[in-house]
């Protein structure tokens, strides 16, 4: 006897009420139990398959026709609906994730390195691709480096003007008053030619105030060898203000005294803030000159100092204030700045 | 040196605008500190006659003058009495103005006194900036105009004062001679007039006596008779002022005015109170006793030079005179005194005594060895004009002047060294004579140069190349860069101090640069077991006489600094020498390549680079903060670790690792604090601060801090660069991972634990990871499970399960051999 229920009525209804479930799942979860409910094992369209063996070739084949159309219309109605639920719980959960790039980076940024070394590299590298070498020498030095072997003799008013602090109990031993001492001491230990720059600390009993600190940073040229010209030291120096404070510098040599050098000159470079164009220009006061550094020709006196014979070679030396620099191109207007620290300061740079 | 405009222009004509005049100056090697131009600003002041001086009706202090200004008869009142019918004043008329202080700018007006109308106001000289005396109406003497004469016609008030710097080489320029002659050398024209240079004589009433050779060169001695003292004259007095010299009396101010004229100081003994009418030149006594000009009495050494009259020491020679022969009011006759002290008496006694005066600077820096009785003969004519005295005659002893010895000059080396090679002889030796140099030319370009008496600072060539150089102006000499061609750089070493700088700041580490001074008491890190410190003798401040011997003070003040300026958080480095005497344990850490000698080969004290890192609070960057995250102990590790890496020749060598070794330190905290030991050697410690410390400093508690000597980690590097890396084959087949967790008694340290674990793992092991430190009761008291990620390859194969097996079972033997169990 046929099976009453295994009519195409009722595979019809049964596609129409998966149809309507697969329309109506609001998520894919429901729409995965639409899936088992009217597709799975245990759905009526499973039972419906399991019993066909047991209709008539034609009903079956019939109602097999019908219930491979409802499947393919299944799989079809299934996949679109799936795909549009993917759609949008992914857009849903892209809209939950949104950051507000605004927001600034929890970052811990690099250190600044201190202004100073700043400037004291520039200027080192700046002499350093003119082929100089970088020497170093104590900040404790033996008097004898410091002034004696530099034509600068115990009674010389230069000494005495120079505001030396002593170290106790060791005879002759001072905190270095320039990096001059290096000089000396590259010249007794190398034969020319000789190119060293010499960046250092150097110290002097000058209480501070907004132009002067016990502690002071500097930087030292020397250069000798067989031949060496007024003009060399001219082009040298030329060749440093351009490097640091632009290619339209220009230098000024003055005359000036210094024992360990003759002749000696005071070197200007020329504003580059108001090419002496402002009268009440902070930096040249209008006068389109800054007066940056002391130079000269090694003195013959501290060539046979440090064992070298005048007659053969000759030099040039020079000293840069690092602090007189920085507070020129950078506007800082109070040295004591540079050594209190204060992390506004040393982030500015 | 001060130099008003006019005095100068008594010597060489300058025709030129002021400020090419300073310019020029300038160029020459004279440079021009500050021009300054008192009176200038004051208008409408006249010359008046005082007609008559009664009190004010009202007012005690106040007199009521009747002047005659040329165009009638006017009352001012004065608050002044030093006034005389007859007397001519300056009168400023309503509508005058003074200047006032600080550029600023006073009107005269008619005012009403205490009942009284004051018709103008009578000036006094520091009104006017003639002179700083405000003691009373300035009198202008008989010598003056008529009544009405505008006062400019008078006194050149607003003339311009220069101020030059000297160079410390050139005492000749201490005068406005001097100034005068290098300004016409500079300019290239003749001086105006040469000042008169009297024959020598020896017709004195005073004998004159050199005992100390040495200390001095010549001594005029000359005598001026019959002379009256009183005010000078208002023109001298406003010169003197204008040089910054105090007016006292016609014969002060005459030795003071040829000293500022022709640089040479002088010095008046009052003849009726020298003894014995002689005076020597000798060398002090010891215990000898002078009370000098300034009222104190001086005990002398057997090195002050004195000049000493019959009986005793009367003046310290070129520092200062003596009271008991020093001119007064009633002074009739004056020995002057015009000598040539050796520079380095006079500068040791100076220096002794704390005493400075305008002497002695120009004796320090040396005057002229000829211009004795030059100077002397001019002050003898001044005081003749001035002071109504009588020439008495002179004597003088002394080895006199040494002729200064030719230099022979080669000026076609002076020519190349200047960069000048254009530069004739002929040019030179022209350049030369300029400066008073006689010069006579040879064959070859070669001169034999003979500098003037005054230019102490011409002896060599070089001297001589400067002066060419100068007079022909520095702005000739051509830009040129050495032909030397040299190869330059950094040294390894040099490099790793930059790359040391690198690694800090990549960390967040600001750097900072402090004073090396420290108090005796300063917190030390760095070679704890070295307690020596270097000291200084004249320190800035008393209690700040230490060099620094670690460089951990400074950085907790520039914290301190830092937290009082309310800054949440901040991470400090500072890349610095320490200090400590020579021979401790800090001199073995710097090691040959940081230890320098004296001339004589005696060790300087240790003064090795070192890094300090300190950091507190919040690890905020810019535009947040979060209390979660701040700067800790390892954060400083994390550096140190990174800059041990950097420096090592091979940072994968674990030899060349920082090891930390629990230690304890005052001011740190006890269970924070990690001696830092870098291949046997302690090269520095790491730590957080002690509570109690913290709040001493008023810092927070969690400052932590760090300090670490670099010599000992890159002195390798001072041989040269370390060879380079060599690349390392990629292993391509997969890795194997593999989870231990190990348990271990708190004694056993991480580092142990986890050398055991790589020690057993053996070479399959690729990487390390600690992920987990965990305490609880099934672990039991005192004990700590740790928990690793193992990252297991093989080069040449894949690696299987039982390979893991193998790494599990070696690491269980291996952690059991300290005392620690695998956790199954």
């Amino acid at each position: 006897m046929p099976d009453r229920e295994l009519r195409p009525e009722a595979v019809d209804a049964l596609r129409d009420a998966a149809l309507r479930a697969v329309a109506g799942a609001a998520d894919l979860d429901e729409l995965e139990h639409v899936r088992v409910a009217h597709t799975g094992r245990r759905s009526d369209l499973a039972g419906m398959q399991r019993r066909l063996g047991s209709l008539d070739p034609e009903t079956r084949r019939e109602i097999g026709a019908r219930v491979n159309a409802f499947r393919d219309a299944f799989d079809e109605a299934f996949e679109t609906r799936r795909q549009t639920l993917a759609a949008a719980a992914l857009s849903e959960r892209l809209e939950g994730e949104r950051l507000d790039l605004t927001m600034p980076p929890q970052r811990v940024p690099p250190g600044r390195m201190h202004l100073l070394t700043q400037v004291e590299h520039e200027i080192v590298d700046a002499f350093v691709g003119l082929g100089y070498r970088v020497a170093e020498g104590p900040e404790v030095e033996d008097a004898v480096f410091n002034f004696d072997l530099l034509n600068i003799p115990a009674d010389h008013p230069a000494r005495l003007e120079m505001d030396t602090v002593y170290v106790d109990s060791a005879e002759g031993v001072v905190l270095r008053t320039h990096t001059s001492p290096v000089q000396a001491r590259v010249m007794l230990a190398e034969r020319p030619p000789i190119a060293v720059v010499v960046p250092g600390r150097v110290y002097r009993n000058d209480a501070p105030d907004p132009t002067h600190s016990p502690v002071f940073q500097q930087v030292e040229g020397l250069a000798v060898a067989a031949g060496l010209t007024m003009a060399d030291l001219r082009g040298t120096l030329q060749a440093f203000a351009r490097a640091l404070f632009g290619h339209e510098r220009e230098v000024r040599l003055r005359p000036s005294f210094f024992p360990f050098t003759e002749p000696s000159a005071e070197v200007d470079v020329s504003c580059g803030f108001c090419s002496g164009q402002d009268p009440s220009c902070r930096v040249c006061s209008g006068t389109g000159w800054i007066e940056v550094l002391g130079a000269g020709m090694v003195d013959p006196n501290v060539l046979e100092a440090c064992g070298l014979d005048p007659a053969e070679v000759s030099g040039f030396a020079f000293g840069v204030g690092i602090e007189r620099v920085a507070m020129l191109r950078h506007g800082v207007g109070d040295i004591r700045e540079f050594y209190e620290n204060d992390a506004r300061f040393l982030e500015r740079f | 040196m001060k130099v008003p405009l006019s005095w100068l222009h008594e010597f060489v004509a300058v025709e030129l605008p002021l400020d090419e005049l300073v310019e020029l100056m300038g160029r020459g090697g004279l440079e021009v500190e500050e021009v300054r131009r008192p009176g200038a600003g004051v208008t409408g002041v006249v010359v008046a006659r005082v007609q008559e001086v009664r009190d004010h009706p009202d007012a005690d202090r106040l007199v009521v003058v009747t002047v005659e200004d040329g165009d009638g008869e006017r009352v001012v009142c004065a608050g002044a009495r030093n006034l005389a019918v007859g007397d001519l004043v300056p009168l400023a008329v309503p509508g005058a103005t003074l200047p006032g202080t600080g550029g600023t700018s006073i009107t005269i007006e008619r005012r009403d006194m205490r009942g009284v109308v004051s018709d103008g106001m009578l000036c006094s000289p520091r009104e006017l900036q003639v002179a700083d005396d405000h003691g009373g109406i300035m009198v202008l003497g008989d010598a003056a105009a008529p009544p009405g004469t505008d006062i400019h016609e008078l006194l050149a008030l607003g003339e311009p004062v220069i101020d030059v710097a000297i160079p410390a080489d050139r005492g000749d320029l201490q005068s406005i001679l001097g100034i005068a002659r290098d300004l016409a050398a500079i300019l290239d024209v003749d001086l105006e007039k040469a000042p008169d240079d009297p024959s020598p004589r020896d017709d004195g009433p005073v004998q004159v006596r050199v005992e100390a050779a040495d200390g001095c060169a010549h001594y005029v001695g000359w005598a001026v008779q019959g002379l009256t003292v009183a005010d000078s004259p208002w023109w001298l007095r406003r010169r003197l002022e204008a040089c910054g010299v105090r007016s006292l009396s016609n014969l002060v101010d005459v030795t003071n005015y040829v000293m500022l004229e022709q640089g040479q100081p002088l010095h008046a003994f009052d003849t009726a109170r020298l003894r014995g009418h002689e005076v020597a030149v000798r060398w002090g006594r010891d215990g000898e006793r002078l009370t000098t000009l300034d009222g104190r009495q001086r005990v002398l050494a057997p090195d002050d030079l004195v000049i000493a009259d019959a009986d005793r020491a009367v003046a310290l020679a070129g520092v200062m005179g003596g009271e008991d022969t020093e001119v007064g009011p009633a002074t009739s006759d004056v020995l002057l005194e015009a000598a040539v002290f050796d520079a380095t008496a006079v500068r040791r006694t100076s220096r002794r005594l704390g005493l400075v005066s305008e002497a002695s600077v120009r004796f320090e820096r040396g005057v002229d060895p000829s211009g004795t009785w030059r100077a002397a003969g001019r002050a003898v004519e001044l005081l003749v004009e001035l002071a109504g005295g009588t020439d008495a005659g002179a004597r003088a002893d002394g080895a006199g002047a040494t002729a200064h010895a030719p230099i022979e000059l080669d000026t076609g080396w002076a020519a190349r060294f200047l960069g000048l090679p254009e530069l004739s002889t002929d040019q030179q030796t022209e350049l030369l004579r300029r400066s008073g140099t006689e010069v006579e030319v040879r064959d070859g370009g070669v001169v034999v140069a003979t500098p003037p008496s005054w230019r102490g600072d011409l002896g060599r060539p070089a001297d001589l190349a400067e002066e060419v150089a100068r007079l022909h102006g520095y702005e000739g000499i051509p830009a040129t860069l050495p032909a030397v061609s040299l190869q330059g750089g950094l040294t390894a070493r040099q490099r790793a101090e930059r790359e040391v700088r690198q690694a800090v700041r990549a960390a967040g580490f600001h750097e900072a640069h402090t004073y090396p001074f420290v108090g005796s008491d300063a917190f030390s890190l760095v070679a704890a077991d070295d307690p020596g410190r270097v000291t200084l003798e004249n320190p800035l401040q008393k209690d700040a006489a230490t060099l620094r011997p670690s460089l951990a003070e400074g950085l907790l003040g520039v914290a301190r600094r830092n937290v009082g300026q309310g800054r949440a958080g901040l991470a400090l480095a500072e890349l610095g020498r320490v200090f400590r005497p020579a021979g401790g344990t800090l001199a073995r850490l710097a090691g040959a390549g940081a230890t320098w000698s004296t001339r004589d080969g005696d060790p300087l004290p240790a003064q090795p680079m070192t890094l300090g890192l300190l950091a507190y609070g919040s690890r905020s960057g810019p535009g947040w903060r979060t209390p979660a995250s701040s700067w800790g102990v390892f954060d400083l590790l994390a550096v140190l670790d990174e800059v041990a890496a950097r420096l090592a020749p091979d940072s994968d060598d674990p030899t060349w690792r920082l090891e930390r070794v629990a230690t304890e330190r005052p001011g740190l905290h006890p269970g924070r604090t990690a001696a830092l030991r870098w291949r046997g050697i302690d090269v520095g410690v790491v730590g957080q601060l002690h509570p109690a410390e913290a709040e001493a400093r008023d810092l927070p508690e969690t400052t932590v801090l760090a300090e670490m000597v670099l010599e000992p980690l890159w002195e390798h590097l001072r041989a040269g660069p370390s060879p380079p890396r060599a690349a390392r084959p990629i292993a391509r087949h997969p890795a194997v991972a593999v989870d231990v967790a190990v348990v271990a008694p708190d004694d056993i340290s991480y580092a142990a634990v986890e050398a055991a674990v790589r020690e057993g793992a053996g070479d399959l092991l690729d990487g390390l990871w600690w992920f987990d430190e965990f305490r609880g009761e099934q672990l039991g008291e005192g004990r700590r499970s740790l928990a690793f990620h193992l990252r297991l390859q093989a080069p040449d194969r894949q690696l299987t399960d039982r390979d893991a097996e193998a790494v599990i079972g070696g690491v269980e033997e291996s952690v059991e051999r300290i005392g620690a169990t695998l956790r199954r």
